[in-house]
């Protein structure tokens, strides 16, 4: 009897490690996932003709396509999840601290889920203060942004009236590969 | 050693499906609010699918109805009547995840029931949609 119940204890133990080493390979693998985005943004990055379009908004050696999985998630269900590097630090917290009126919409996170995904944005924000055209600072859309204007200034306003481009916030319409993050020049069909 | 393998495949069975806890069906969800809905209101009457259907299309007082997003076919997939971003269908019978996660349906009927009328959805209300969704095939 008493030999039993140390087996059982044993058997506790020895599942109580298996378990813990699957939750772990769990998280490994969201880690080369994350790994394997970096190294491909890189690469089309630096590979790209128009190099250097993006410097402004992070330089060179940072990634296109950093990802997390909750910011992935929570911003992608409404709109496609903007990459961070598209603002600058104070821009995301003030985005971040106005949730519960985003633009019209009610956007409400749990507390940690939003301490995760401001610290992931804020983390990979444009490291150049973002200037916004319309005087209202920090900027709250991309769209408002000097370097979106300047970056969009060869876009005929026939394409922005376009029912399928709705609103300059709908980078899929033009940039077919900006879900995975991508907006390099070769991806950019216009809609007719 | 079989005795050794066997209890030990079970707690590992046991533990992975204590990680994945909190899966629901949307049946059990109903459920819940029932019983929610019969502590907080005191004349409930129990749930009704056509009350629901009427609920999620018409406005109440703001630009959106729930089937501005949703569509007015549940089974369809919907769109983001701002975003144009599609949306899955919002009917168990077609999309076999809807309502299966009860954080993400607190989640989404706070934000949704506040954008479209400025408050909290009741659980007779939410009971009502859910039965209507349930009965679209
Ligand atoms: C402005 C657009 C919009 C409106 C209006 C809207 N919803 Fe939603 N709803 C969404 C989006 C986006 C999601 C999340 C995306 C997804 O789950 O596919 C969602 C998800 C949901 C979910 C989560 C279901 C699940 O288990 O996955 C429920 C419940 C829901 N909505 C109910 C409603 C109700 C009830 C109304 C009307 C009071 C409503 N919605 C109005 C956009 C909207």
């Amino acid at each position: 009897m008493m030999k039993n119940i140390g087996n059982v204890r044993w058997l506790i133990a020895i599942s109580t490690l298996l378990m813990s080493i699957t939750m772990v390979a769990a998280y490994a693998d969201d880690d080369e996932d994350e790994g394997g985005n970096r190294s491909m943004g890189y690469e089309r990055h630096s590979s790209r003709s128009g190099a250097g379009e993006d410097e402004g908004n992070g330089g060179k050696g940072r990634s296109s396509m950093v990802s997390n999985a909750k910011w992935k998630e929570e911003c992608g269900s409404c709109h496609l999840a903007y990459p961070p590097r598209y603002l600058s630090a104070d821009s995301w917290r003030a985005v971040m601290s106005g949730l519960d009126k985003h633009f019209g919409s009610n956007a409400t996170l749990d507390p940690e889920v939003a301490t995760e995904i401001g610290n992931f944005l804020e983390q990979n924000a444009s490291k150049k203060q973002q200037r916004s055209t319309n005087g209202i600072e920090p900027p709250l859309r991309i769209s408002d942004t000097k370097w979106f204007k300047s970056e969009h200034r060869e876009v005929s306003s026939s394409i922005w009236k376009n029912p399928k481009v709705k609103s300059p916030s709908n980078c899929g319409a033009c940039h077919t590969k900006a879900d995975s993050g991508s907006f390099s020049e070769h991806d950019v069909r216009m809609p007719r | 050693m079989f005795r050794i393998t066997s209890v030990s495949a079970f707690l590992l069975v046991a533990g992975l499906s204590i990680q994945s806890a909190y899966a629901e069906t949307p049946n059990g969800v109903l459920a819940a609010l029932q019983s929610e809905a019969a502590k907080s209101a005191p004349g409930f009457q129990g749930f009704s699918a056509a009350r629901g259907e009427q609920f999620f299309k018409q406005k109440h007082g703001n630009e959106w109805s729930c089937s501005s997003c949703h569509t007015d076919n549940p089974a369809a997939t919907g769109k983001h009547a701002k975003t144009d971003k599609p949306i899955d269908p919002m009917a168990p019978s077609v999309n076999a995840e809807r309502f299966t996660n009860p954080k993400k349906i607190d989640k989404w009927f706070k934000r949704n029931c506040n954008d479209v009328l400025d408050r909290a959805c009741t659980p007779q209300e939410k009971g009502d949609v859910l039965s209507y969704l349930l009965n679209v095939r």
